[in-house]
């Protein structure tokens, strides 16, 4: 089974259904978890949002068509946890939200240099839309093609978000320098 | 070019490829526009700096997690073999950190077809012998072979132990016997179900564990009832 290919796997029916889908976990939680802590800034978060996603792998696998490689469907299946996740959070509006996240921020940062340090803000001062193209792009080596295809829109549209996401990324670096 | 199309140009040649044409027109421009050199400097060693910032690994506790909340949700059957196997899948792996989970956690819908048959416990002994093989690929057989228990519904638990030597007690209390403690081998174990020692055994000799050079005691369960 280990020699099958993502997509074989993911079709997989009947007995051989379970193993598949915890092959498909061994493979994939990693890259899952990395993508869910870039956009929520905090790993036990990215750990829920892993469990989630992989439950609706398991309770959305039927709608899997191959059209697209497994990775794809995934990663557009992970985004979506997440910003499900970051739309209750906007949603509830919880009054001390920002300090939880900045502290948890830092309980992540293990490395004690300023300037990363900043960056890791100003990554979170950015809306999830901008991040996730950023985070899509550097962290897990995505093409524009491949981020449309991931975010179900068009090139020009990856593109012009890119443009203002690293734009934004600079300003909000700028003001949290200046506030140091 | 104006700055504001250089600047894109700039952005684009990080996140993707710029065309011969597209990379021409960018560097004629950065070559007579001191503004934007500085600009592709600066976005350059932020582009590098975000590889720099910290990557944590998932929590060793998200499988027994998932393992939990799959049993509270009582889903299908199927569900609670991803929460076995991925807890079994590093249970080996010291640096994953030591997934485990019993499944009386979230694994018990999974035993459904040989409920009366007996239960052998399988301890893992010895450290296995990876060689060229990877630590993932590795990973990806103990998956393998969970799901596949889990699947025939013969997986009922599977823990790590932790990597100390424990503590061995008499009657006197504590043993400070280092031989004794050296002895101490046994890096966790598996609950399976099984008709007889000989169809256990045959399970047990497909455990990645035994295919890498590991040694795995098998010692039936005798259930105790009052």
């Amino acid at each position: 089974m280990s020699a099958s290919t993502d997509e074989e796997l993911i079709l997989t029916r009947g007995s051989e259904a379970g193993a598949a889908l915890a092959e498909l976990f061994a493979r994939h939680h990693h890259r899952a978890h990395s993508l869910c802590f870039r956009m929520t800034g905090d790993s036990s978060v990215a750990d829920d949002l892993v469990q989630e996603s992989f439950l609706r792998v398991m309770k959305y696998q039927k709608t899997f068509d191959g059209r697209s490689r497994f990775t794809t469907w995934l990663y557009r299946l992970v985004r979506n946890v997440c910003l499900d996740h970051l739309a209750r959070i906007e949603k509830e509006r919880q009054m001390n939200e920002r300090l939880t996240l900045e502290a948890r921020i830092r309980k992540d940062l293990s490395k004690p240099d300023d300037r990363i340090e900043l960056l890791h803000k100003a990554l979170y001062r950015l809306t999830p839309e901008k991040r996730e193209v950023i985070v899509l792009s550097r962290f897990h080596g995505f093409s524009y093609a491949e981020i449309a295809e991931v975010l179900e829109c068009s090139l020009s549209a990856v593109k012009t978000r890119a443009h203002r996401a690293m734009r934004d990324l600079h300003v909000a670096l700028r003001e949290l320098e200046s506030e140091v | 070019m104006n700055c504001e199309r250089a600047v894109d140009l700039i952005i684009d040649s990080l996140m993707d490829r710029l065309t011969d044409d597209d990379e021409a027109e960018l560097e004629e421009h950065i070559r007579s526009c001191d503004a934007c050199t500085l600009r592709r400097s600066e976005f350059t060693a932020t582009w590098s700096s975000l590889r720099e910032l910290p990557q944590p690994e998932p929590s060793s506790v998200a499988a027994v997690e998932l393992g939990r909340v799959l049993g509270e949700r009582k889903l299908l059957r199927r569900y609670s073999l991803l929460a076995a196997a991925a807890a079994v899948g590093f249970l080996l792996i010291g640096g994953a950190g030591g997934y485990g989970l019993a499944s009386s956690r979230g694994g018990s819908a999974a035993v459904t077809v040989e409920d009366q048959s007996p239960s052998f416990l399988l301890l893992v002994r010895g450290e296995p012998e990876l060689g060229s093989t990877s630590p993932e690929q590795l990973v990806s057989e103990y998956f393998a072979w969970a799901g596949q228990l889990a699947s025939q519904a013969r997986l009922l638990g599977a823990e790590k132990l932790k990597d100390d030597p424990g503590r061995w007690l008499g009657p006197t209390g504590r043993s400070r016997d280092e031989d004794l403690q050296a002895r101490s081998d046994i890096g966790g174990y598996f609950v399976i179900r099984a008709a007889n020692y000989d169809a256990a055994e045959a399970i047990a000799m497909t455990s990645p564990h035994i295919k890498y050079g590991g040694t795995l005691e098998i010692r039936e369960i005798d259930p105790v009832t009052q």
